[in-house]
Protein backbone atom coordinates (compact mmCIF):
# COMPACT_ATOMS: atom_id res chain seq x y z
CA UNK A 1 0.00 0.00 0.00
CA UNK A 2 1.18 3.49 -0.78
CA UNK A 3 0.71 4.64 2.84
CA UNK A 4 2.97 1.96 4.17
CA UNK A 5 5.62 2.52 1.57
CA UNK A 6 5.70 6.23 2.20
CA UNK A 7 5.69 5.52 5.92
CA UNK A 8 8.80 3.40 5.70
CA UNK A 9 10.45 5.96 3.45
CA UNK A 10 9.54 8.68 5.92
CA UNK A 11 10.93 6.68 8.83
CA UNK A 12 14.19 6.09 6.95
CA UNK A 13 14.43 9.80 6.14
CA UNK A 14 13.76 10.66 9.77
CA UNK A 15 16.50 8.32 10.98
CA UNK A 16 18.92 9.85 8.52
CA UNK A 17 18.00 13.39 9.57
CA UNK A 18 18.64 12.61 13.25
CA UNK A 19 21.98 11.06 12.37
CA UNK A 20 22.96 13.99 10.18
CA UNK A 21 22.12 16.40 12.98
CA UNK A 22 24.00 14.29 15.51
CA UNK A 23 27.10 13.84 13.41
CA UNK A 24 27.24 16.92 11.25
CA UNK A 25 28.78 20.23 12.03
CA UNK A 26 25.99 22.20 10.45
CA UNK A 27 25.26 25.87 10.33
CA UNK A 28 22.10 26.92 12.08
CA UNK A 29 20.08 27.57 8.99
CA UNK A 30 20.78 24.14 7.56
CA UNK A 31 20.24 22.43 10.93
CA UNK A 32 16.93 24.19 11.40
CA UNK A 33 15.81 23.20 7.94
CA UNK A 34 16.60 19.54 8.63
CA UNK A 35 15.01 19.76 12.06
CA UNK A 36 11.83 21.24 10.66
CA UNK A 37 11.54 18.47 8.10
CA UNK A 38 12.25 15.83 10.73
CA UNK A 39 9.59 17.15 13.10
CA UNK A 40 7.07 16.97 10.27
CA UNK A 41 8.17 13.39 9.61
CA UNK A 42 7.69 12.46 13.27
CA UNK A 43 4.17 13.86 13.12
CA UNK A 44 3.23 12.04 9.95
CA UNK A 45 4.64 8.75 11.28
CA UNK A 46 2.70 9.18 14.54
CA UNK A 47 -0.47 9.86 12.63
CA UNK A 48 0.06 6.76 10.51
CA UNK A 49 0.43 4.70 13.68
CA UNK A 50 -2.74 6.01 15.25
CA UNK A 51 -5.08 5.22 12.42
CA UNK A 52 -8.37 3.48 12.50
CA UNK A 53 -9.73 0.23 13.74
CA UNK A 54 -9.15 -3.32 12.69
CA UNK A 55 -10.85 -4.13 9.43
CA UNK A 56 -11.52 -7.76 8.56
CA UNK A 57 -12.35 -8.99 5.10
CA UNK A 58 -12.60 -12.39 3.55
CA UNK A 59 -10.79 -13.19 0.33
CA UNK A 60 -13.01 -15.06 -2.10
CA UNK A 61 -12.32 -16.09 -5.62
CA UNK A 62 -15.01 -15.90 -8.28
CA UNK A 63 -15.47 -18.52 -10.96
CA UNK A 64 -13.64 -16.30 -13.41
CA UNK A 65 -10.67 -16.28 -11.06
CA UNK A 66 -11.08 -12.67 -9.87
CA UNK A 67 -10.65 -11.86 -6.22
CA UNK A 68 -13.44 -10.45 -4.11
CA UNK A 69 -12.81 -9.00 -0.69
CA UNK A 70 -15.92 -9.37 1.33
CA UNK A 71 -16.22 -7.42 4.56
CA UNK A 72 -17.09 -9.50 7.61
CA UNK A 73 -17.86 -8.45 11.12
CA UNK A 74 -15.74 -11.13 12.64
CA UNK B 1 4.34 -91.67 -5.38
CA UNK B 2 3.42 -91.92 -8.95
CA UNK B 3 5.29 -89.42 -10.93
CA UNK B 4 3.34 -87.89 -13.71
CA UNK B 5 4.73 -85.15 -15.83
CA UNK B 6 2.97 -81.81 -15.67
CA UNK B 7 3.61 -78.49 -17.36
CA UNK B 8 5.46 -75.53 -15.74
CA UNK B 9 2.31 -73.53 -15.88
CA UNK B 10 0.40 -76.22 -14.12
CA UNK B 11 3.03 -76.59 -11.38
CA UNK B 12 3.27 -72.85 -10.82
CA UNK B 13 -0.51 -72.68 -10.75
CA UNK B 14 -0.63 -75.38 -8.09
CA UNK B 15 2.00 -73.60 -5.99
CA UNK B 16 0.22 -70.29 -6.50
CA UNK B 17 -3.08 -71.73 -5.30
CA UNK B 18 -1.34 -73.32 -2.35
CA UNK B 19 0.41 -70.10 -1.39
CA UNK B 20 -2.47 -67.76 -1.98
CA UNK B 21 -4.94 -69.95 -0.08
CA UNK B 22 -2.72 -70.31 2.96
CA UNK B 23 -1.00 -66.92 3.29
CA UNK B 24 -3.82 -64.44 2.85
CA UNK B 25 -2.71 -62.13 5.58
CA UNK B 26 0.89 -62.17 6.66
CA UNK B 27 2.85 -59.77 8.75
CA UNK B 28 6.53 -59.91 7.98
CA UNK B 29 9.37 -57.92 9.34
CA UNK B 30 12.53 -57.07 7.45
CA UNK B 31 14.77 -54.46 5.95
CA UNK B 32 13.85 -52.72 2.73
CA UNK B 33 16.26 -52.91 -0.19
CA UNK B 34 16.29 -52.38 -3.95
CA UNK B 35 13.45 -49.89 -3.88
CA UNK B 36 12.04 -49.01 -7.26
CA UNK B 37 9.29 -46.48 -7.84
CA UNK B 38 8.44 -46.35 -11.53
CA UNK B 39 6.02 -43.88 -13.04
CA UNK B 40 3.22 -46.42 -12.82
CA UNK B 41 2.92 -45.53 -9.13
CA UNK B 42 3.57 -49.07 -7.93
CA UNK B 43 6.39 -49.70 -5.44
CA UNK B 44 8.77 -52.57 -5.94
CA UNK B 45 11.29 -53.59 -3.32
CA UNK B 46 12.81 -56.52 -1.48
CA UNK B 47 12.39 -57.31 2.16
CA UNK B 48 15.40 -59.05 3.62
CA UNK B 49 17.11 -60.21 6.76
CA UNK B 50 20.45 -62.00 7.38
CA UNK B 51 19.50 -65.15 5.65
CA UNK B 52 16.71 -64.57 3.15
CA UNK B 53 14.90 -62.07 1.03
CA UNK B 54 11.43 -61.68 -0.37
CA UNK B 55 10.25 -59.70 -3.36
CA UNK B 56 7.49 -57.25 -2.57
CA UNK B 57 5.13 -55.11 -4.59
CA UNK B 58 2.87 -52.37 -3.36
CA UNK B 59 0.31 -51.43 -5.95
CA UNK B 60 -0.53 -47.83 -6.65
CA UNK B 61 -3.77 -47.78 -4.68
CA UNK B 62 -1.94 -48.83 -1.54
CA UNK B 63 1.24 -46.92 -2.36
CA UNK B 64 -0.70 -43.69 -2.51
CA UNK B 65 -1.65 -44.02 1.14
CA UNK B 66 1.93 -44.44 2.26
CA UNK B 67 2.93 -41.41 4.35
CA UNK B 68 6.68 -41.84 4.24
CA UNK B 69 9.20 -42.59 1.54
CA UNK B 70 10.47 -46.11 1.06
CA UNK B 71 14.19 -46.08 1.57
CA UNK B 72 16.79 -48.82 1.44
CA UNK B 73 17.78 -49.94 4.90
CA UNK B 74 14.47 -49.01 6.50
CA UNK B 75 13.29 -51.60 9.06
CA UNK B 76 9.58 -52.22 8.50
CA UNK B 77 6.70 -54.55 9.13
CA UNK B 78 4.78 -55.32 5.94
CA UNK B 79 1.24 -56.57 5.89
CA UNK B 80 -0.09 -58.26 2.80
CA UNK B 81 -0.81 -61.44 0.96
CA UNK B 82 1.70 -63.85 -0.48
CA UNK B 83 1.46 -64.54 -4.13
CA UNK B 84 3.34 -66.19 -6.92
CA UNK B 85 4.08 -64.20 -10.02
CA UNK B 86 3.40 -66.89 -12.58
CA UNK B 87 5.35 -65.57 -15.56
CA UNK B 88 8.56 -65.63 -13.56
CA UNK B 89 7.65 -68.18 -10.94
CA UNK B 90 8.60 -65.62 -8.34
CA UNK B 91 7.24 -65.62 -4.87
CA UNK B 92 6.15 -62.12 -3.91
CA UNK B 93 4.39 -60.30 -1.16
CA UNK B 94 1.62 -58.01 -2.26
CA UNK B 95 1.94 -55.31 0.36
CA UNK B 96 -1.15 -53.57 1.72
CA UNK B 97 0.46 -51.65 4.48
CA UNK B 98 3.93 -50.79 5.67
CA UNK B 99 4.76 -49.67 9.18
CA UNK B 100 8.18 -48.51 10.22
CA UNK B 101 9.64 -50.38 13.17
CA UNK B 102 10.16 -48.32 16.33
CA UNK B 103 8.25 -45.23 15.22
CA UNK B 104 5.01 -44.13 13.60
CA UNK B 105 4.84 -43.57 9.91
CA UNK B 106 3.89 -39.93 10.42
CA UNK B 107 6.96 -39.43 12.50
CA UNK B 108 9.10 -41.15 9.91
CA UNK B 109 7.53 -39.16 7.10
CA UNK B 110 8.22 -36.00 9.08
CA UNK B 111 11.84 -36.92 9.56
CA UNK B 112 12.30 -37.82 5.93
CA UNK B 113 10.73 -34.63 4.64
CA UNK B 114 12.61 -32.60 7.19
CA UNK B 115 15.92 -34.13 6.11
CA UNK B 116 15.17 -33.58 2.46
CA UNK B 117 14.08 -29.96 2.78
CA UNK B 118 16.95 -29.24 5.10
CA UNK B 119 19.36 -30.63 2.50
CA UNK B 120 17.78 -28.21 0.02
CA UNK B 121 18.61 -25.39 2.39
CA UNK B 122 14.99 -24.38 2.93
CA UNK B 123 15.41 -24.02 6.69
CA UNK B 124 18.49 -21.83 6.39
CA UNK B 125 18.22 -18.65 8.39
CA UNK B 126 19.66 -16.65 5.46
CA UNK B 127 16.54 -17.57 3.52
CA UNK B 128 14.24 -16.18 6.19
CA UNK B 129 12.87 -12.72 5.59
CA UNK B 130 12.19 -10.26 8.35
CA UNK B 131 8.64 -9.16 8.96
CA UNK B 132 7.63 -5.76 7.60
CA UNK B 133 8.01 -2.92 10.09
CA UNK B 134 4.63 -1.57 9.35
CA UNK B 135 2.22 -4.16 7.96
CA UNK B 136 -0.99 -2.57 6.69
CA UNK B 137 -2.68 -5.78 5.64
CA UNK B 138 -2.22 -9.19 7.18
CA UNK B 139 -3.32 -12.28 5.33
CA UNK B 140 -4.61 -15.11 7.50
CA UNK B 141 -4.84 -18.68 6.26
CA UNK B 142 -6.69 -20.86 8.73
CA UNK B 143 -10.03 -22.41 9.47
CA UNK B 144 -12.91 -19.94 9.60
CA UNK B 145 -14.46 -21.83 12.48
CA UNK B 146 -11.47 -22.76 14.61
CA UNK B 147 -10.19 -21.06 17.74
CA UNK B 148 -7.08 -19.93 15.91
CA UNK B 149 -8.79 -17.24 13.85
CA UNK B 150 -10.52 -15.83 16.93
CA UNK B 151 -7.24 -15.82 18.86
CA UNK B 152 -5.52 -13.98 16.04
CA UNK B 153 -8.31 -11.42 15.62
CA UNK B 154 -8.56 -10.87 19.37
CA UNK B 155 -4.91 -9.97 19.61
CA UNK B 156 -5.06 -7.70 16.58
CA UNK B 157 -8.20 -6.03 17.88
CA UNK B 158 -6.71 -5.49 21.32
CA UNK B 159 -3.71 -3.82 19.75
CA UNK B 160 -6.18 -1.75 17.72
CA UNK B 161 -3.54 -0.58 15.36
CA UNK B 162 -5.58 -0.02 12.23
CA UNK B 163 -4.68 -3.23 10.50
CA UNK B 164 -6.57 -4.77 7.66
CA UNK B 165 -7.01 -8.49 7.90
CA UNK B 166 -7.61 -10.51 4.77
CA UNK B 167 -8.91 -13.88 5.86
CA UNK B 168 -8.76 -16.85 3.56
CA UNK B 169 -10.64 -19.70 5.24
CA UNK B 170 -9.36 -23.21 4.57
CA UNK B 171 -9.79 -26.73 5.89
CA UNK B 172 -6.85 -27.28 8.23
CA UNK B 173 -7.23 -31.03 8.51
CA UNK B 174 -8.34 -33.85 6.27
CA UNK B 175 -7.33 -34.81 2.78
CA UNK B 176 -8.37 -31.50 1.26
CA UNK B 177 -6.43 -29.41 3.74
CA UNK B 178 -2.95 -29.35 2.15
CA UNK B 179 -4.17 -28.30 -1.28
CA UNK B 180 -6.50 -25.66 0.15
CA UNK B 181 -3.69 -24.20 2.20
CA UNK B 182 -1.43 -24.19 -0.85
CA UNK B 183 -4.09 -22.42 -2.93
CA UNK B 184 -4.79 -19.90 -0.18
CA UNK B 185 -1.14 -18.92 0.10
CA UNK B 186 -0.88 -18.61 -3.67
CA UNK B 187 -4.11 -16.58 -3.92
CA UNK B 188 -3.12 -14.16 -1.18
CA UNK B 189 0.18 -13.62 -2.94
CA UNK B 190 -1.51 -13.07 -6.24
CA UNK B 191 -4.10 -10.71 -4.78
CA UNK B 192 -1.13 -8.73 -3.56
CA UNK B 193 -2.38 -6.45 -0.79
CA UNK B 194 -0.97 -8.46 2.12
CA UNK B 195 2.34 -7.46 3.66
CA UNK B 196 2.66 -10.63 5.69
CA UNK B 197 0.79 -13.94 6.01
CA UNK B 198 -0.13 -15.93 9.06
CA UNK B 199 -0.64 -19.61 8.24
CA UNK B 200 -1.77 -21.97 10.94
CA UNK B 201 -4.32 -23.64 13.13
CA UNK B 202 -4.99 -24.39 16.77
CA UNK B 203 -3.77 -27.42 18.65
CA UNK B 204 -4.65 -31.00 17.78
CA UNK B 205 -3.27 -34.48 17.48
CA UNK B 206 -0.26 -35.24 15.32
CA UNK B 207 -2.68 -36.50 12.68
CA UNK B 208 -4.67 -33.24 12.92
CA UNK B 209 -1.55 -31.19 12.30
CA UNK B 210 -0.35 -33.34 9.42
CA UNK B 211 -1.41 -30.89 6.70
CA UNK B 212 1.30 -28.59 8.03
CA UNK B 213 3.82 -31.39 7.56
CA UNK B 214 2.82 -31.76 3.94
CA UNK B 215 5.52 -31.08 1.41
CA UNK B 216 3.17 -29.12 -0.84
CA UNK B 217 2.35 -26.75 2.00
CA UNK B 218 6.02 -26.40 2.83
CA UNK B 219 6.85 -25.51 -0.76
CA UNK B 220 3.96 -23.06 -1.00
CA UNK B 221 5.32 -21.27 2.07
CA UNK B 222 8.79 -21.21 0.54
CA UNK B 223 7.37 -19.86 -2.72
CA UNK B 224 5.39 -17.10 -1.01
CA UNK B 225 6.47 -13.61 -2.04
CA UNK B 226 5.30 -12.27 1.30
CA UNK B 227 6.90 -13.30 4.55
CA UNK B 228 5.00 -16.10 6.26
CA UNK B 229 4.53 -16.50 9.99
CA UNK B 230 3.61 -20.06 10.88
CA UNK B 231 1.34 -20.70 13.83
CA UNK B 232 0.54 -24.35 14.23
CA UNK B 233 -0.88 -25.95 17.35
CA UNK B 234 0.83 -25.41 20.66
CA UNK B 235 4.32 -24.45 21.57
CA UNK B 236 5.57 -28.06 21.61
CA UNK B 237 4.34 -28.82 18.11
CA UNK B 238 6.98 -28.15 15.49
CA UNK B 239 5.85 -28.79 11.94
CA UNK B 240 7.60 -28.60 8.58
CA UNK B 241 5.59 -25.44 7.95
CA UNK B 242 7.20 -23.97 11.07
CA UNK B 243 10.64 -24.87 9.79
CA UNK B 244 10.25 -23.26 6.38
CA UNK B 245 8.26 -20.23 7.54
CA UNK B 246 10.08 -16.91 7.81
CA UNK B 247 9.09 -16.79 11.45
CA UNK B 248 7.64 -19.49 13.65
CA UNK B 249 5.08 -18.45 16.22
CA UNK B 250 4.41 -20.94 19.00
CA UNK B 251 0.66 -20.31 18.79
CA UNK B 252 -1.78 -18.36 16.60
CA UNK B 253 -2.09 -15.61 19.26
CA UNK B 254 1.68 -15.34 19.36
CA UNK B 255 1.72 -15.04 15.57
CA UNK B 256 -0.58 -12.03 15.79
CA UNK B 257 1.60 -10.52 18.52
CA UNK B 258 4.70 -11.01 16.37
CA UNK B 259 3.07 -9.35 13.40
CA UNK B 260 2.11 -6.23 15.36
CA UNK B 261 5.18 -6.23 17.57
CA UNK B 262 7.09 -4.41 14.88
CA UNK B 263 4.44 -1.71 14.88
CA UNK B 264 4.91 -1.27 18.59
CA UNK B 265 8.66 -1.31 18.16
CA UNK B 266 8.21 1.34 15.51
CA UNK B 267 6.14 3.49 17.88
CA UNK B 268 8.87 3.23 20.49
CA UNK B 269 11.56 3.80 17.93
CA UNK B 270 9.68 6.88 16.79
CA UNK B 271 9.48 8.28 20.33
CA UNK B 272 13.16 7.65 20.70
CA UNK B 273 13.94 9.39 17.42
CA UNK B 274 11.79 12.37 18.38
CA UNK B 275 13.63 12.68 21.72
CA UNK B 276 17.01 12.44 20.01
CA UNK B 277 15.89 15.02 17.49
CA UNK B 278 14.95 17.57 20.17
CA UNK B 279 18.09 16.88 22.12
CA UNK B 280 20.40 17.28 19.18
CA UNK B 281 18.65 20.48 18.09
CA UNK B 282 18.98 21.92 21.59
CA UNK B 283 22.66 21.09 21.66
CA UNK B 284 23.16 22.66 18.25
CA UNK B 285 21.41 25.83 19.41
CA UNK B 286 23.43 25.81 22.63
CA UNK B 287 26.66 25.43 20.76
CA UNK B 288 25.77 28.23 18.38
CA UNK B 289 24.69 30.44 21.27
CA UNK B 290 28.01 29.85 22.98
CA UNK B 291 29.87 30.72 19.80
CA UNK B 292 27.75 33.83 19.48
CA UNK B 293 28.49 34.85 23.07
CA UNK B 294 32.17 34.41 22.44
CA UNK B 295 32.01 36.47 19.29
CA UNK B 296 29.98 39.13 21.02
CA UNK B 297 32.58 39.37 23.73
CA UNK B 298 35.24 39.86 21.11
CA UNK B 299 33.21 42.36 19.16
CA UNK B 300 33.86 46.10 20.06
CA UNK B 301 30.70 47.94 19.46
CA UNK B 302 30.93 51.46 17.96
CA UNK B 303 29.49 52.79 21.20
CA UNK B 304 32.30 51.24 23.15
CA UNK B 305 34.78 52.74 20.74
CA UNK B 306 33.10 56.10 21.14
CA UNK B 307 33.13 55.82 24.91
CA UNK B 308 36.77 54.95 24.83
CA UNK B 309 37.55 57.88 22.55
CA UNK B 310 35.56 60.15 24.80
CA UNK B 311 37.46 58.89 27.78
CA UNK B 312 40.71 59.59 26.00
CA UNK B 313 39.40 62.99 24.98
CA UNK B 314 38.24 63.99 28.41
CA UNK B 315 41.53 62.77 29.83
CA UNK B 316 43.29 64.96 27.34
CA UNK B 317 41.07 67.87 28.22
CA UNK B 318 41.89 67.50 31.89
CA UNK B 319 45.56 67.34 31.10
CA UNK B 320 45.20 70.37 28.88
CA UNK B 321 43.43 72.30 31.54
CA UNK B 322 46.00 71.28 34.08
CA UNK B 323 48.77 72.24 31.68
CA UNK B 324 47.22 75.60 31.02
CA UNK B 325 46.72 76.09 34.69
CA UNK B 326 50.34 75.29 35.30
CA UNK B 327 51.40 77.59 32.52
CA UNK B 328 49.30 80.33 34.02
CA UNK B 329 50.81 79.71 37.41
CA UNK B 330 54.23 79.82 35.93
CA UNK B 331 53.42 83.00 34.00
CA UNK B 332 51.88 84.52 37.06
CA UNK B 333 54.91 83.91 39.14
CA UNK B 334 57.17 85.28 36.38
CA UNK B 335 54.90 88.32 36.18
CA UNK B 336 55.41 88.87 39.90
CA UNK B 337 59.14 88.76 39.44
CA UNK B 338 58.99 91.12 36.48
CA UNK B 339 56.66 93.45 38.32
CA UNK B 340 59.06 93.44 41.21
CA UNK B 341 61.92 94.16 38.87
CA UNK B 342 59.89 96.80 37.11
CA UNK B 343 59.00 98.33 40.38
CA UNK B 344 62.59 98.39 41.35
CA UNK B 345 63.27 100.45 38.27
CA UNK B 346 60.56 103.03 39.05
CA UNK B 347 61.95 106.59 39.66
CA UNK B 348 59.84 106.74 42.70
CA UNK B 349 61.76 103.77 44.06
CA UNK B 350 65.01 105.60 43.24
CA UNK B 351 63.77 108.59 45.13
CA UNK B 352 62.83 106.28 47.97
CA UNK B 353 66.42 105.17 48.14
CA UNK B 354 67.39 108.82 48.72
CA UNK B 355 67.92 110.17 45.24
CA UNK B 356 66.21 113.42 44.23
CA UNK B 357 65.06 115.03 41.00
CA UNK B 358 66.03 118.63 40.56
CA UNK B 359 64.19 121.13 38.28
CA UNK B 360 64.97 124.76 37.54
CA UNK B 361 62.13 126.75 38.84
CA UNK B 362 61.92 129.13 35.94
CA UNK B 363 61.39 126.65 33.18
CA UNK B 364 60.93 123.41 35.08
CA UNK B 365 63.91 121.93 33.21
CA UNK B 366 65.29 118.75 34.69
CA UNK B 367 68.86 119.29 35.74
CA UNK B 368 71.46 116.71 34.89
CA UNK B 369 74.51 118.95 34.55
CA UNK B 370 75.80 121.56 37.00
CA UNK B 371 76.42 123.91 34.14
CA UNK B 372 72.73 124.21 33.60
CA UNK B 373 72.38 126.56 36.54
CA UNK B 374 74.04 129.71 37.79
CA UNK B 375 74.16 131.10 41.24
CA UNK B 376 70.99 132.51 42.26
CA UNK B 377 68.81 130.10 40.22
CA UNK B 378 65.93 128.82 42.14
CA UNK B 379 65.50 125.09 42.13
CA UNK B 380 62.74 122.66 43.04
CA UNK B 381 63.99 119.38 44.47
CA UNK B 382 61.55 116.49 44.30
CA UNK B 383 62.10 113.96 47.08
CA UNK B 384 60.39 110.63 47.59
CA UNK B 385 57.86 112.52 49.60
CA UNK B 386 57.33 116.15 48.94
CA UNK B 387 59.28 118.94 47.16
CA UNK B 388 61.83 121.33 48.63
CA UNK B 389 62.68 124.74 47.14
CA UNK B 390 66.35 125.73 47.10
CA UNK B 391 68.60 128.39 45.73
CA UNK B 392 71.96 127.90 43.94
CA UNK B 393 74.54 129.50 46.11
CA UNK B 394 77.64 128.82 44.20
CA UNK B 395 78.39 127.10 40.96
CA UNK B 396 82.04 126.47 40.27
CA UNK B 397 81.84 124.47 37.22
CA UNK B 398 78.89 126.29 35.68
CA UNK B 399 78.96 127.60 32.18
CA UNK B 400 76.51 130.20 31.08
CA UNK B 401 73.76 128.69 28.89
Amino acid sequence: MAGKKSYETTLKRLEKAVETLENGDLDLEKALKIYKGAVADVDSCRKALETAELEIRRLEKTDSGDFVKEAIDD
Amino acid sequence: MTSSVISVARLVQVVQDLVEDNFTRVLVRGEISNVSRPASGHHYFSLKDDRAQLRCVQFRSAARLLRFDLEDGLEVICQGTLSVYGQRGDLQLIVERIDPVGQGSLQLAFQQLRARLEAEGLFASERKRSLPLFPATVGVVTSATGAAVQDILNVLRRRSCGLQVLLRPVAVQGNEAPQQIVDAIADLNREGSCDVLIVGRGGGSAEDLSAFNDERVARAIVASQRPVVSAVGHEVDVTIADLVADLRAPTPSAAAELVVRNRQDVAQHLDHLAARLDQVMLSIVDRLRMMLDQLERRLRSPRELLTRRMEVLSGTAVRLERAIHMQMERRNSRFGVLTARLEALSPLKVLARGYAVVHRRDDGRLLTDASQVVSGDRLDIDLARGTVSACVVDNDGSQPS
